[in-house]
């Protein structure tokens, strides 16, 4: 493997890693801004 | 007062590849499902998706357990409850297996449609001392993962988010079918990713390909030969990672070069010069993938065509690299089903009489065993049952046991979510193999010409209906979550509850000591630390952080710790450890085409959604495909009827004519029947358009190693006939505006 094909690996590994972080923070995100809508709505009686 | 409106997320479960999307539901009954509102997976959705209230809320679906009155197959039931229908199931199971044993229980089930088993047929099945569990992944991905592990361990999934190349082997994935991956490939294609098709049609996929080799049906082995005859010569491979990782190169070259290009353009009917231009433009992609496809799964050299796309993957370096395909692993935050599964305690005596385990051992218990050690030592856990395949029955050999009684008596033969008698190959056989039973019991949400053979049909639930956390099976990495959003009807139930209830009538009930789904997930997700009420507030999907190379640590999960190139498995099993090309029995003057059946069509999943009124507009009738010329040559036009032969069996169908059809080459479409006959024909017509019927499963037409059938082109002929009288419904206009069907769905 070539010198600039090892970095393109490793930014690509990297930029794999950094994904799932924070999708997985803006999935959570999210969740809360959904729940937060819903506990602000008026409850039918 | 107002009505009451709720939206849960949902993974859709009408197909195997489990959309993420939205579930809304109004007084109590699912009103529309929707896409998903994160920008990354609202595309993920098709109209068999959208048509699930029609699905759902349907007139037909089974709400009450019914038993059988009349003869078998005559399709008269009463209803009764279900706890007694649950104990008369019981009491007859435990008196069947004691008369023949506990090896006479077999079960036949889908996965992708009951979803929430948790592997607790497994369970209740080891526990109770029977090894034969068959599935629809016998023929689809389940197997694929049992013949990886051959080669590396593990099943491992493509980075289509990285990849520079993506390789599609008769794979089509499109906007309503495998949707996600459809989308996954347009985006890499955005970026510049290379695609590959080897089919011989002119698919969706070819059509915007960047190479399209139209191979023979059925040839895939020797066009992988051909492919690594390039890598090698012109030492397009992985030379350190071939060296530090693998064994059996050598020998693996030495049976490459069996394979001049000039006899893969031979077999294959590909130039060898667009045979060493896609060679190249993989091996030189820096990043390439190989997705799963089920046309390798289902062909008499399937065994060696998967273990060569996983040759290919390995001495390329795309293995467990960025942009190549990851070995996953279990979930460190999830009880996998193997765990729940209980493998280990079925004695090494049952799993030695499990059906297939002499003669076709590649996904059976006797490579499970085989594969233990390594697979405890790399992945922590023994027993690795990824996408439910790699400790199976062989489906041939329990249909023959239960037609012949040899080697024994099967008996007892229960079928969930799954159809049954058109899913395996020679539905004659399956049908005889039924008649010779003096239990069947289904689980099903209609009345399907299997569930019609039945002593005892259950109403099922569906995804709506309940609460779930998928993990791909051990396959993907992610965790993903479904939730409730409407009640199923009083008298169904999961398959979960089916099997615990079920259990605790035949004294297991300690081994089943969940009292609800939400119980057995709270348990699976107690590995994280969480339960499923804290899971479902805090997130609709998790991803586990992906780790490359992690084999540097560990080694793989194989008996010689490397990649096997040549399988020390299969060499001690008896079997050639080094893939090979086995030619296909010829086509003849008297059946003169390729016939290549199992092909999904995008209005259906399987044998499936024939009866909902939405979908069946889109595709009335079924359709065999053939090219231009040879409807020419045969007198046929599209939209005569015609009858398909092979030396197997014969089916009728309607005739669409395809210039993107291979020359010689007849396509039949899978899973056909008709909902709309039950009354008036035979189990609702099941053998009039099956493709089941024409599939042999006699030994010519077996993989050696694993024993699935051909599906991928055998020999048949076909010829002009008339519509079967019974046959009405066949255009759309038959099924526009069904208002009463869908006022009830809606309503």
């Amino acid at each position: 493997m070539t010198k600039r094909a090892s970095l393109r690996h490793r930014y690509l590994e990297c930029k794999a890693y950094v994904f799932a972080h924070l999708a997985n923070r803006m999935f959570k995100k999210q969740m809360r801004s959904k729940a937060a809508t819903v506990s602000a709505m008026p409850q039918d009686t | 007062m107002a009505a009451t409106k709720e939206t849960k997320y949902s993974i859709c479960t009408v197909c195997d590849i489990g959309c993420q999307l939205r579930s809304e539901a109004q007084d109590g009954k699912v009103s529309r499902v929707i896409a998903h509102d994160n920008p990354a997976l609202a595309a993920n959705i098709c109209y068999k998706g959208t048509a699930v209230p029609l699905i759902h809320n349907h007139k037909d679906r089974l709400t009450k357990p019914l038993k059988r009155v009349g003869e078998r197959g005559e399709d008269r039931w009463e209803e009764i409850s279900y706890e007694q229908a649950m104990d008369e199931i019981a009491a007859k199971l435990a008196a069947i297996t004691q008369k023949y044993g506990p090896e006479s229980f077999a079960v036949s089930t889908s996965g992708w449609n009951t979803q929430t088993t948790h592997s607790l047929d497994r369970r209740f099945m080891n526990l109770l001392g029977s090894p034969n569990w068959i599935s629809g992944v016998a023929l689809c991905a389940g197997n694929t993962a049992a013949v990886n592990r051959l080669t590396y361990g593990w099943f491992p999934m493509g980075d289509l988010g990285s990849t520079n190349c993506i390789v599609l082997f008769g794979h089509n994935p499109r906007k309503h079918s495998w949707t996600p991956i459809y989308n996954a490939i347009r985006a890499a294609k955005a970026r510049g990713a290379k695609v590959i098709v080897l089919d011989p049609r002119v698919s969706d996929q070819a059509e915007g390909a960047d190479l399209h080799l139209r191979l023979k049906a059925g040839t895939d082995a020797a066009m992988c030969l051909g492919w690594l005859k390039v890598i090698f010569d012109e030492g397009l491979y992985d030379e350190a990672f071939v060296r530090d990782w693998c064994v059996g190169f050598a020998e693996l070259k030495q049976r490459v070069d069996e394979y001049p290009l000039e006899r893969v353009a031979q077999i294959t009917g590909v130039p060898a010069e667009d045979i060493a231009t896609a060679a190249r433009m993989y091996a030189q992609a820096d990043g390439a993938v190989i997705p799963w496809t089920p046309i390798t799964d289902q062909q008499l050299s399937s065994t060696s065509a998967i273990r060569l796309h996983s040759i290919l993957r390995a001495v390329t370096g795309n293995l467990d690299v960025v942009g190549g395909e990851t070995l996953g692993g279990f979930s460190q935050t999830y009880i996998p089903e193997s765990e729940i599964g209980l493998h280990e305690r079925l004695s090494p005596q049952q799993k030695a009489k499990q059906l297939g385990y002499d003669d076709h051992p590649a996904f059976t218990y006797r490579v499970a065993e085989m594969l233990k050690e390594p697979t405890e030592k790399v992945w922590g856990f023994p027993y690795a049952d990824i996408v439910m395949g790699c400790q199976m029955a062989n489906p041939t050999s329990v249909f023959r046991a239960m037609v012949s009684e040899d080697p024994y008596p099967v008996k007892a033969f229960f079928c969930l979510g799954n159809n049954a008698l058109l899913s395996y190959a020679n539905q004659h056989q399956i049908h005889q193999a039924m008649l010779n039973q003096e239990l069947i019991v289904a689980h099903e949400i209609f009345m399907t010409p299997t569930a019609m053979l039945a002593d005892y049909v259950l109403p099922g639930d569906v995804f709506t209906e309940r609460n779930h956390v998928a993990d791909g099976w051990s396959w993907t990495t992610r965790l993903a979550l479904s939730q409730k959003v409407v009640e199923p009807p009083a008298e169904a139930s999961s398959t979960f509850q089916f099997w615990t209830d079920l259990a605790h009538r035949m004294g297991l009930g300690d081994e089943f000591p969940w009292t609800s789904l939400e119980d057995m997930l709270d348990y699976r997700l107690s590995r994280g630390g969480r339960t499923f009420a804290e899971f479902a507030s805090e997130t609709f999907m998790e991803l586990a952080p992906p780790k490359f190379r992690k084999y540097r640590d560990t080694g793989f999960a194989t008996p010689s710790g490397k990649v096997e190139l040549a399988s020390s498995v299969l060499g001690d099993l008896g079997f050639d450890p080094l893939p090979y090309y086995r030619a296909l029995p010829g086509q003849s003057e008297e059946y003169p085409y390729l016939v290549f059946t199992g092909v999904r069509e995008d209005p259906f999943f399987q044998t499936g959604q024939r009866n909902i009124e939405s979908l069946r507009r889109r595709m009335p009738a079924p359709s065999l495909y053939l090219h231009t010329s040879d409807a020419e040559r045969e007198g046929l036009i599209d939209g005569d009827w015609a009858k398909l032969s092979t030396p197997q069996g014969v089916v009728v169908a309607q005739i669409a004519v395809h210039e993107t059809m291979k020359a010689g080459h007849i396509r039949v479409p899978h899973g056909w029947w008709y909902p709309e006959l039950r009354g008036e024909a035979s189990l609702a017509g099941a053998f009039i358009s099956s493709d089941a019927v024409l599939c042999a499963d006699s030994d010519e037409w077996l993989d050696h190693e694993q024993g699935v059938p051909h599906f991928k082109g055998f020999p048949g002929k076909v010829e002009k006939t008339t519509k079967p009288e019974q046959v009405t419904r066949t255009t759309a206009a038959h099924w526009q505006a069904d208002q009463a069907v869908e006022a009830h769905a809606e309503s």
